[in-house]
């Protein structure tokens, strides 16, 4: 028989205590917004591809305010997650030119947020020209 | 030393995060603004068809299941390891399940959907 594992009692509102904490379990649980996102776009597709009156119901719900209240605390978190990756990447990720380390700004310029901008702007382009 | 399986889950988390961050901003952008506000107008370019035009060609539904198959695996990971942070490390096999389960279902779900397209 093995033994019992010792184990420290740590409440699940650990995270509460310090600043750092509370904006790790933030970065953390904007995955927690992204399942449901996953099933919408899901359901969104599909309706496209059910014919126009069905598209035109959807798009009945989506002028609805909950669906804006939804909307935005969605775009917070997408925001909140896309900033912090972009910032982490140089970190796991550093970047080399010439054997010379790229500043962590500049790095997360070039690896997150110019593509960032390229592929926002490209497929705004493809959906609105 | 014991197997396992945590280079694969962090490999899909890490190109879902990247996917995840490039793309979804905008892609919100598209269902919670720009559809809401323009579609409904008469004589809007964002048209039904307009968007079934984009979806049918193949390189938009390619790039669409790519985007939806690494977000899964990304945010199942993430949700698998805050679960774990808030107590349930001791429920190993059920949230792997529960969590790398529904990110296969989201899979699937995208292949037929955008497969059937």
């Amino acid at each position: 028989m093995r033994a019992k594992r010792f184990q420290t009692p740590m409440p699940s509102t650990w995270f509460l205590q310090r600043a750092g904490y509370r904006r790790f379990m933030a970065r953390e649980a904007t995955a927690i917004a992204f399942a449901p996102f996953l099933v919408y776009l899901l359901v969104w597709i599909h309706r496209l591809s059910q014919g126009p009156e069905a598209f035109a119901a959807l798009i009945e719900v989506t002028r609805n305010p909950v669906s804006v209240v939804l909307h935005s605390l969605l775009f917070g978190a997408v925001l909140y997650h896309s900033f912090t990756w972009f910032n982490l990447t140089p970190k796991i990720m550093p970047m080399y030119v010439a054997e010379e380390k790229v500043p962590d700004f500049w790095a997360a310029i070039f690896m997150g947020y110019l593509p960032w901008v390229v592929v926002t702007a490209v497929v705004l382009w493809g959906v609105l020209r | 030393m014991k197997k396992s399986n945590e280079a694969l889950w962090w490999s899909l988390f890490s190109a879902g995060g990247v996917m995840s961050a490039l793309f979804l901003p905008v892609f919100v952008v598209i269902t919670g603004l720009v559809v809401p506000s323009m579609a409904a107008r008469n004589g809007s370019r964002v048209t039904h068809e307009h968007f079934v035009a984009i979806v049918s060609w193949w390189p938009v539904r390619l790039a669409l299941f790519g985007i939806i198959f690494l977000t899964a695996f990304h945010a199942a990971h993430r949700i698998r390891h805050v679960l774990m942070d808030l107590g349930w490390r001791h429920h190993g096999l059920p949230l792997i399940v529960l969590c790398y389960g529904g990110a296969i279902a989201c899979t699937g779900a995208a292949g037929w959907i955008l497969g059937t397209f």
